[in-house]
């Protein structure tokens, strides 16, 4: 109830508010003018008493009779709701006002206050309007309920019907144009109904691979076997035939109603479960779209994030999973991954954009913006804001990776150093780290990827170094000794050290750089150990060569093994000769067939930076063979190899082929061929094979020369500097004025033993025969080609086909008359529809 | 076939060293004798039935499971078929409805022969603009028929029922060793007949087949010519020139042929009446017949090459090489590229549209003697001076694949339909397979003639190599060499003469000019990109001309002139000259540069332009104006 009322209440007070302000000031005039039509003589009994009261409260205090009239019509109105009739309305306030005059105390002062009070009902009485207008502008709120109506029914007739006479008043009407454009949006509503029902014919229409006119077909139902009657057999030779016919089961027996009637009919229980079932499915698909209703509605901000984590989290165990089964695969998933993130790290703004400058701007005056910057803001704070674990999920991860631990700490790799071991030595103590979970969960692999084949090298080189040491052990026991005491005391160092680092980690992200220059420090140290075990005492720069040295070639090759594990460049044999020979069309193209070596895959990027970490702190060796194979390839890439020898020269097999005889039957005719192999011999004493590769090296480049676009130069000599005879043209001068023609695609350039002259080749008549612009919907000249790639010609493709391929999109039938659609046509497309379905 | 060789239960051939299978030697349609291969057959079919071929017949092709035995499959299609009658008779076999039954829809293609009809990838439909809808279902639909079309042709395979034959040897034994002879032996009479040898006398002879295989042309260094059906040995005409003869071939029909004599070149139709004497062509040592596009291309003592539209009988064009003497000379039936070969190593390729090589390759590095390129026109042999054989892939250009040493310098090499080469050193002539893959270190057939060979030539659809020699001419019998399937509108050995003039006329008019000549002859369905971006680089200047901004402030002036509105028309038209004068400047400079108006207009085709005809009057006014 209560709640209701104060529902009501600053409603009602709104209403009292607007009903009340208009005419506080006027009728508080009116009313004195009223009074002064009104009946004289109650009026100036009332000034009287008025008089009377003001000057016995003179004495007592100016200020509280006023108060008190104004108390006293306060209580008034809060009785207001009770008085629902106008009597009551009056009597109330009369009663009430002895109360309040008896509280007050002054009883001197009553009589002549009731009687003041009376003689202004009076007046009300006669003018109640106007009185209850009076006793309205005072009031500040009203909590009561007022009902509207009761109130307008109080003001009368008088000045609502004024009002409402002015309602009544016809409307001025609207401007031309605007009664035109409703007209018109009317109208418009209207035709686009009208039409758009035919919208699906004609997509039907222009979709038709050929149209023919008339569109009007006649129903030509055949009739298929099964509908057609048996034939009655009369003679014996049919029956026997049919009967064969029968056996043979080429003749169908046709179905009697009954008989289908039997197949399709389902037993009770059959009818039950099918019933069952199908209710089943039914709530079933209800549940799911309530369910998906009821999730796609839920606004929680952390529902959503968990529900993101979740995903996340089943990602990374599914790429675990697959990265085990199939390396190759879980590579690209990473890499999509990968994209995703960056997706999503696009989409975000920044905090001090562009945009956000302009949404500050359009925040004044705009709710959006504000809102929008709002927005910002908080997806920043949630961004920068830590993650706590408290969900137990997270904790589920942490028992993980406690196993992972101990795991780890059995197999021996366990190394502190490690960012990922590290981690989990870390996660149940200090918080998570951002980039190890929300943003970094791809690079997250990729470096446990790393680190896994990291710490398997360590166990290699282990194993080495148990090799050597059981081979020094006898000599050098009293060094290791000395040599477990470094190492103690190492340790020891690298304890505080990490100590001392972890307290720092928990306050900043750890920097991926961070983590590399602890385990090259680590890696550093090590081996430094090794090299006092080895008793080789050197520079940082040598240590590692020796070491190989020393170690000898099986560790060398383990870690090339490694190398080319992890070189992502995928080199695929190719065929010697391709089926298809697809055709370069742009500069672009043309550059990537140099790069097509290089496999340019964005984890290889990222790859060769982690590698780039990696060779300065521990594999020096490696990476020098690394960096070799990489100038290799560039090298090829710089260097077009133009060596018509190369090419020719092809590992020749040889052919049993028989010997011919020598010929003495022919002697006396000329014969040429004989004369033939004479000047042969001659000749190949006479070309030396250099000779020949020369000339066509130099054939080539002049070829190529040839087709090159010149520079121009456009100096004057003689501007801004002398000219004579003797005087050259500046430097500056000639470079400023050159033009220089752009790089020219050649094909076969970089092939030694060829020279292909392009502008011979596709030459001017051809280039007119062929297609120079785009047909309007295509947008690519691959697109363009792939749609006229295929022959349409009947020598070419079978007769049907051929015919398919080449019918005309429109046919008329001659001498009908095509008519304009009619309705009917949405008729017919209806079915039409329906059997296409 | 195959099966059967294996097996040796051929009761016909049992006592040789191996056995010949004479796949295609012989046809049904010719000839009365063929009735040895006839037998064979029939024992193919009983020896198939109830194995592999019926399985497969019945489940496999349905299954959708397709196993290595299926290829066989497709070669043997004929002794399936066979095998169909047979288990129909036996009543085994259940109708026809009821198989379509347990099978519904059509048999599926095999995967394999799809893609060897397939077209490449199709049109990527979600980079075109989405909102033309329509557009996007035409293209769709589009490629939906041509899937259909590959599907169709690779279907229409099973007509292909012929299978070429081949030479299998017994352990311990070649197919080299197996000589002529034997192989008269053991065919039947009408392929025995197709191995014969001619005695001639009128020094070194040369030859040519016709395209459909049909018919032989023979010429003696000494003036000697004759033509003639090599099958039937009937004799068209044979006629002395009275001059040398340096090369001769035929042109579309076997009516007519090409004579290189010792000045000019001559053209005699079937009776051997010289029809033309082609003075353009003087002392030319090779002829080449470019069969689309009525072209006969010659190349002389002086290094000249010349192209003849012998249709028109004008000359298309005539360059110097500037190579000297061209005695090595082929075309690429693949795109008519003529392929020379020159004593310095070199291979240059031709068109008749340019002056210039379209391309020249350095093959050996010394001088060539033969230049062949295979009918599919993937491969080039070349044979050099030194006594090297190589093979190169002709699209890629430059790029050699396998190359083989041989005992002698091979002076003339062929390429059979089927992918044989023969190589002829001297009197010698071996035949390889798989010299593209490089399988073979051994010939698969070996002839040693008495004489040196002059001339050497596949002959079309048939098994048989003929070469010409210094003392006449000797059709040898290759099993394997022809394609077994001949597709009759495009060479048919069996044409009447009603067919043969109607394909005269049919090829006439399908005649391609000589303008599309090139390497890629698929560059027709291509875009001309430069020309593409020149458009678009035209448009765009076009579309970005704008007229320099000028403060456009006239004088003041008295007398009421300069009132607000009078001073912004001044302004105004101030505006508009400056922008129209340097807009006229800005399109004449593009007209100069030929990127005008007319550029953009499409060019009216002169031919249209051409002469009017009797029956225009018919035609509607609008299109009598133009």
């Amino acid at each position: 109830m209560r709640k209701k009322k104060t529902k009501i209440g600053p409603h009602a007070a709104e209403e009292n508010d607007i009903f009340i302000s208009k005419p506080k000031e006027e009728d508080s005039e009116s009313t004195n003018e009223r009074v002064q039509e009104g009946d004289e003589k109650v009026h100036a009994r009332l000034f009287s008493d008025m008089s009377k009261i003001s000057k016995k409260k003179m004495s007592a205090g100016n200020k509280k009779p006023h108060a008190r009239l104004l108390s006293d019509v306060s209580k008034v109105s809060k009785n207001l709701r009770a008085a629902e009739e106008d009597d009551i309305f009056i009597s109330r306030p009369k009663g009430e006002d002895g109360e309040t005059s008896d509280e007050g105390g002054d009883e001197g002062d009553e009589k002549a206050h009731i009687r003041l009070l009376n003689d202004m009902s009076k007046i009300s009485k006669k003018k109640n309007q106007a009185a209850k207008r009076e006793v309205r502008t005072t009031i500040g709120t009203i909590t009561e309920e007022i009902k509207a109506e009761d109130l307008m029914n109080r003001i009368g007739s008088s000045l609502l019907s004024q009002t409402n006479k002015k309602v009544k008043t016809t409307q001025k009407p609207l401007e031309k144009h605007i009664v035109q454009r409703a007209k018109r949006a009317a109208g418009y509503e209207d035709v686009a109904m009208e039409v758009s029902k035919w919208a699906k014919v004609v997509e039907l229409r222009r979709e038709a691979d050929t149209l023919s006119f008339p569109l009007k077909k006649k129903n030509t139902e055949f009739s298929t076997v099964d509908k057609v009657e048996p034939p009655k057999l009369t003679t014996d030779l049919e029956h026997e035939v049919y009967s064969l016919l029968e056996g043979a089961k080429l003749v169908k027996n046709q179905e009697t109603e009954r008989e289908k009637a039997i197949r399709h009919a389902m037993s009770l229980e059959e009818v039950k479960e099918r019933m069952r079932t199908l209710w089943r499915e039914k709530e079933m698909k209800h549940r799911y779209e309530e369910k998906a209703r009821r999730q796609n509605q839920s606004k929680s901000k952390k529902h959503h994030r968990i529900l993101r984590r979740e995903k996340l989290r089943k990602q990374k165990t599914e790429l675990q999973e697959l990265h085990k089964k199939n390396p190759d695969a879980a590579l690209e998933k990473l890499q999509e991954m990968e994209l995703l993130r960056i997706q999503e790290r696009m989409s975000q703004r920044h905090r001090s954009s562009k945009w956000a400058k302009f949404q500050g701007l359009r925040a004044t005056r705009d709710k959006e913006a504000m809102a929008a910057l709002q927005e910002n803001a908080k997806m920043h704070r949630e961004l920068k804001m830590k993650i706590n674990k408290e969900e137990a999920s997270d904790s589920e991860d942490n028992s993980g990776s406690e196993q992972q631990k101990e795991e780890a700490i059995a197999a021996g790799t366990y190394d502190p150093m490690n960012p990922w071991t590290a981690s989990l030595a870390k996660r149940p103590q200090a918080s998570q780290d951002m980039l190890s979970m929300e943003e970094g969960d791809a690079s997250f692999t990729k470096f446990k990827k790393f680190w896994d084949e990291v710490n398997r090298r360590k166990i290699e080189e282990k194993k080495a170094q148990a090799i050597v040491e059981a081979r020094e052990q006898k000599e050098k026991d009293e060094q290791k000794e000395e040599e477990a005491e470094c190492e103690k005391s190492e340790v020891d160092k690298d304890e505080t050290d990490k100590n001392a680092k972890n307290g720092e980690d928990t306050d900043h992200l750890k920097s991926i750089d961070y983590m590399f220059s602890k385990a090259e420090v680590s890696l550093k140290k090590k081996m430094k150990k090794e090299l006092k075990k080895l008793g080789i005492e050197s520079t940082e720069g040598k240590e590692w060569t020796k070491v190989k040295k020393k170690k000898g070639a099986k560790i060398k090759n383990k870690k090339a093994a490694v190398v080319e594990e992890f070189d992502f460049s995928c080199k695929s044999t190719e065929n010697k000769t391709d089926e298809k020979l697809e055709r370069v069309r742009t500069l672009e193209e043309v550059e990537e067939l140099g790069q097509r070596e290089e496999a340019t895959d964005s984890i290889e990027q990222a790859f060769q930076t982690l590698k780039k970490g990696e060779a300065s702190g521990k594999t020096k060796g490696v990476k020098k063979s690394n960096e070799s194979s990489g100038d290799k390839t560039e090298e090829t890439k710089k260097k077009v190899e133009v060596d018509p020898t190369k090419f020719i020269q092809v590992k020749a097999e040889r052919l049993h082929t028989a010997m011919p005889d020598t010929m003495t039957t022919d002697n006396d005719a000329l014969d040429d061929s004989e004369e033939d192999e004479n000047a042969e011999d001659v000749i190949r004493e006479a070309f030396a094979d250099d000779y020949l590769i020369d000339e066509f090296k130099s054939a080539k480049e002049a070829a190529i020369e040839e087709s090159e676009p010149k520079e121009v130069s456009l100096v004057l000599p003689g501007w801004g500097e002398w000219t004579g005879p003797n005087l050259k043209v500046s430097a500056r001068k000639r470079k400023k004025f050159r033009i220089q023609p752009g790089k020219k695609i050649r094909k076969f350039e970089s092939v030694g033993n060829v020279i292909y002259n392009e502008s011979a080749d596709v030459h001017q008549n051809l280039r007119k025969a062929m297609v120079s612009q785009l047909p309007y919907q295509f947008t690519s000249v691959k697109d363009f080609e792939a749609s006229v790639r295929a022959p349409v010609g009947r020598t070419f493709v079978p007769e049907a086909v051929h015919k398919k391929l080449t019918a005309p999109a429109v046919t008329t039938k001659k001498g009908t008359i095509i008519e304009p659609m009619t309705e009917n046509e949405l008729l017919a497309l209806r079915k039409e529809i329906s059997v296409r379905k | 076939m195959t099966a059967k060789a294996r097996k040796g239960e051929s009761g016909k051939f049992a006592t040789k060293p191996a056995k010949f299978q004479g796949g295609k030697v012989g046809k049904d349609k010719h000839g009365g004798g063929g009735s040895g291969r006839f037998q064979e057959r029939k024992k193919q079919g009983k020896t198939t039935r109830g194995k592999a071929g019926q399985s497969n017949y019945r489940n496999g092709g349905q299954s959708g499971k397709w196993k290595d035995g299926q290829t066989r499959k497709w070669r043997n299609v004929k002794a399936s078929y066979s095998e169909w009658k047979v288990t129909e008779k036996d009543g085994e076999m259940t109708t026809r409805k009821e198989h379509t039954e347990k099978f519904p829809g059509r048999k599926v293609v095999d995967p394999k022969l799809l893609e060897k009809y397939g077209r490449g990838a199709g049109v990527n439909v979600q980079k075109i603009r989405k909102w033309n809808k329509p557009m996007i279902h035409r293209i769709k639909m589009k490629e939906q028929k041509m899937k259909e079309a590959e599907e169709e042709a690779a279907r229409v395979e099973l007509l292909l029922t012929e299978s070429s034959g081949q030479l299998e040897a017994t352990e311990g034994t070649y197919t080299a060793h197996i000589t002529q002879s034997d192989i008269k032996k053991a065919v039947d009479i009408t392929t025995a007949a197709k191995g014969f040898n001619l005695k001639l006398e009128y020094g070194p002879y040369l030859m040519d087949y016709t395209r459909n295989g049909r018919h032989l042309l023979i010429g003696g260094r000494k003036g000697h010519l004759a033509s003639f059906d090599w099958i039937t040995k009937k004799l068209h005409f044979e006629t002395n020139v009275m001059e040398s003869i340096h090369d001769l071939c035929f042109l579309h029909t076997e009516r007519m042929m090409a004579v290189a004599q010792k000045q000019w070149v001559y053209v005699y139709d079937n009776q051997g009446v010289e029809l033309h004497c082609l003075k353009m062509m003087h002392r030319t040592l090779q002829l080449e017949f470019l069969p689309y596009h009525f072209l006969l291309c010659a190349g002389n003592e002086a290094g000249i090459l010349s192209w003849l539209d012998i249709s028109l009988g004008k000359e298309v064009i005539r360059t110097r090489t500037g190579k000297g003497r061209l005695g090595v000379m082929c075309q690429n039936p693949y795109n008519a590229v003529l392929c020379c070969g020159h004593p310095n190593g070199t291979v240059t390729m031709w068109t008749p549209n340019s002056r210039m090589p379209v391309a020249s390759i350095l093959c050996h590095t010394q001088p060539l003697r033969k230049v062949t390129v295979d009918p599919s026109g993937r491969y080039m042999a070349t044979a050099g001076v030194d006594r090297q054989l190589k093979i190169w892939d002709v699209r890629n250009l430059g790029e050699c694949l396998k190359s083989y040493y041989i005992n002698a310098g091979a002076s003339h090499l062929s390429f059979s339909q089927k992918g044989l080469l023969a190589m002829s050193m001297g009197n010698v002539v071996e035949v390889f397979r798989n010299v593209v893959d490089g399988g073979c270190k051994k010939p698969y057939m070996q002839h040693k003639g008495g004489n040196t060979i002059h001339g050497m030539q596949f002959c079309p659809y048939e098994d048989v190599l003929g070469i010409s020699t210094y003392n006449g001419f000797s059709s040898l019998i290759i099993p394997g060499a022809g394609e077994p399937n001949y597709d009759a509108l495009e060479a048919n050995p069996y044409i009447s003469t009603s067919g043969r003039r109607e394909a005269e006329v049919k090829s006439l008019l399908s005649k391609v000019p000589s303008d599309l000549i090139t390497l890629d002859p698929m560059s027709i369905c291509q875009v001309d990109t430069p020309t593409l971006q020149e458009r678009i680089e035209a448009k765009k200047t076009l579309l970005h001309v704008r007229a320099p901004k000028i403060d456009p402030r006239p004088r003041y002036r008295m007398k009421g002139k300069s009132g607000s509105a009078t001073m912004f028309k001044r302004k105004q038209k101030i505006r508009e000259d400056a922008q129209r004068g340097y807009l006229k400047t800005a399109l004449w400079q593009q007209a100069e540069a030929g990127l005008g108006k007319e550029y953009f207009k499409d060019k009216p085709d002169q031919e249209q332009k051409e002469q009017p005809t009797v029956l225009d009057r018919f035609k509607p006014k609008a299109a009598k104006k133009k």
